[in-house]
């Protein structure tokens, strides 16, 4: 049996070419564990899952594991699902928040050949992208918004292009601050969890993250025999339906867009000029809060 | 260990905020906590009232913003738009929101940069002591 588990796909992606390859998947929520399935359904073979929560029952709709595993770690019924397709795969998990805990990140990023960003938290995102930068292993990042009508997907390769900030820089994701009459209850302690909480259809989610599996795929086979055609640009949109403020006219909108280095940026170019004062200097004249 | 003692990046940031807030607030005093969190302390008059602000970098810094606090003079109760109201923390964009979308950018934003979304909050202080109408607008939700 196991001779043939691979029979339909070899002649595209001979899973061998995968050895040694190590994909670090972040978040495998709805959109992280249809990515992370998808890829081991393509034959890679090595994957570390990171998550802190547990599925609940406001997850099942629209997640690949359902009501048998309610109350379990996202990361542990994930595994039970990519090992269900690809028995040979190493698995590991890991139920943490890569906030709290940047040095474990570190570690498990240093050896990774690919790390794939489901993440749902700007900071987060940003943490990631210094660390990854730092060991130069590439990203893939991967968002849906607006309800998932529509989301994005985009890499980012260590020394080659732009890095997260620049992308979210030349996004201009400030740009729509001022625009709403909607009013902010400053005493509803679960303001922030409604605001960072997205509805939206698990269809739609998962072509985002078909999209991104797409990308991981050509990032991983690049340079070996079975490297795919590349594709237009850096930054890929797509529009899973037609949205009434004109971001998408119509259905299953794809657009490509290159998006340049920001030549300024903190984290990626970080400016290597000598100032007036060293570090040392400036710890050494730290004034003491009183 | 903090976020300006932890690697070379931590190093040359730290001199990076030193450097933008001496180009934009030069009176500010880089200061230092006992648990080893870095602010800057100083006066602004954007109109005619006189405040002073301290920017607190966070624990997790550069990965989240810098946080600006009304040091003095005491607030109006009623004041709007202070996510801590007995410390005096300023709403200068919607957490939530910004934690979907990015409104922060460690890659461009520093402690010069909220010095100057304070600003904007100072000046739309004035008019509200004023008008009692804050005249801008809320940042959109995840539902606009």
């Amino acid at each position: 049996m196991d001779k043939l588990l691979f029979t339909r796909i070899q002649e595209i992606v001979n899973p061998n070419v995968f050895c040694g390859k190590k994909v670090v998947v972040i978040g495998v929520g709805s959109g992280g564990r249809k990515w992370a399935l998808s890829l081991a359904m393509a034959g890679v073979s090595w994957f570390v899952l990171i998550d802190p929560d547990k599925l609940s029952i406001e997850n099942i709709i629209r997640h690949i594991c359902g009501l048998k595993d309610l109350g379990c770690y996202k990361t542990e019924a994930v595994k039970k699902q990519i090992l269900n397709h690809n028995p040979h795969a190493k698995v590991d998990t890991h139920n943490f928040d890569i906030m709290d805990d940047e040095e474990f990140l570190k570690t498990l990023i240093a050896d990774a050949s690919l790390v794939l960003a489901g993440l749902d938290s700007e900071p987060a995102r940003h943490a990631l992208n210094r660390i990854a930068l730092l060991a130069k292993v590439p990203v893939i990042y991967a968002t849906t918004f607006h309800r998932a009508f529509c989301g994005e997907v985009f890499r980012v390769i260590p020394g080659k292009g732009p890095c997260y900030a620049c992308y979210a820089h030349f996004l201009e994701r400030t740009g729509v601050v001022e625009q709403t009459t909607k009013a902010i209850d400053y005493n509803d302690p679960q303001m922030d969890e409604k605001l960072s909480t997205s509805p939206g259809l698990g269809m739609d989610i998962e072509i985002i993250s078909l999209i991104a599996a797409k990308i991981s795929l050509i990032t991983l086979l690049e340079g070996t025999k079975y490297e795919m055609p590349s594709y237009p640009g850096n930054y890929i949109f797509w529009g899973n339906r037609p949205m009434e403020n004109g971001l998408v006219s119509q259905y299953f909108e794809c657009r490509f867009w290159h998006v340049p280095r920001n030549e300024n940026c903190l984290i990626c170019q970080p400016e290597k000029e000598e100032w007036e004062q060293s570090y040392d200097d400036i710890i050494a004249n730290l004034v003491k809060d009183e | 260990m903090a976020w300006y003692d932890k690697d070379s990046d931590g190093k040359s940031r730290l001199v990076l905020e030193c450097k933008a807030m001496k180009e934009v607030a030069k009176d500010f005093v880089l200061k230092i906590k006992s648990d080893g969190t870095l602010f800057w302390k100083g006066s602004i008059t954007p109109v005619e009232n006189c405040f002073i602000l301290e920017i607190q970098y966070p624990a997790n810094f550069p990965f989240d913003a810098p946080e600006v606090y009304v040091k003095s003079p005491k607030l109006p109760e009623d004041t709007p738009h202070l996510l801590d109201r007995p410390k005096q923390k300023l709403c200068l964009f919607h957490s939530g929101y910004a934690k979907k979308v990015g409104i922060y950018n460690p890659g461009k934003t520093t402690a010069a940069t909220m010095l100057g979304h304070a600003i904007n909050w100072l000046l739309c202080f004035e008019v509200w002591l004023v008008l009692k109408t804050w005249p801008i607008r809320e940042s959109p939700t995840d539902d606009d």
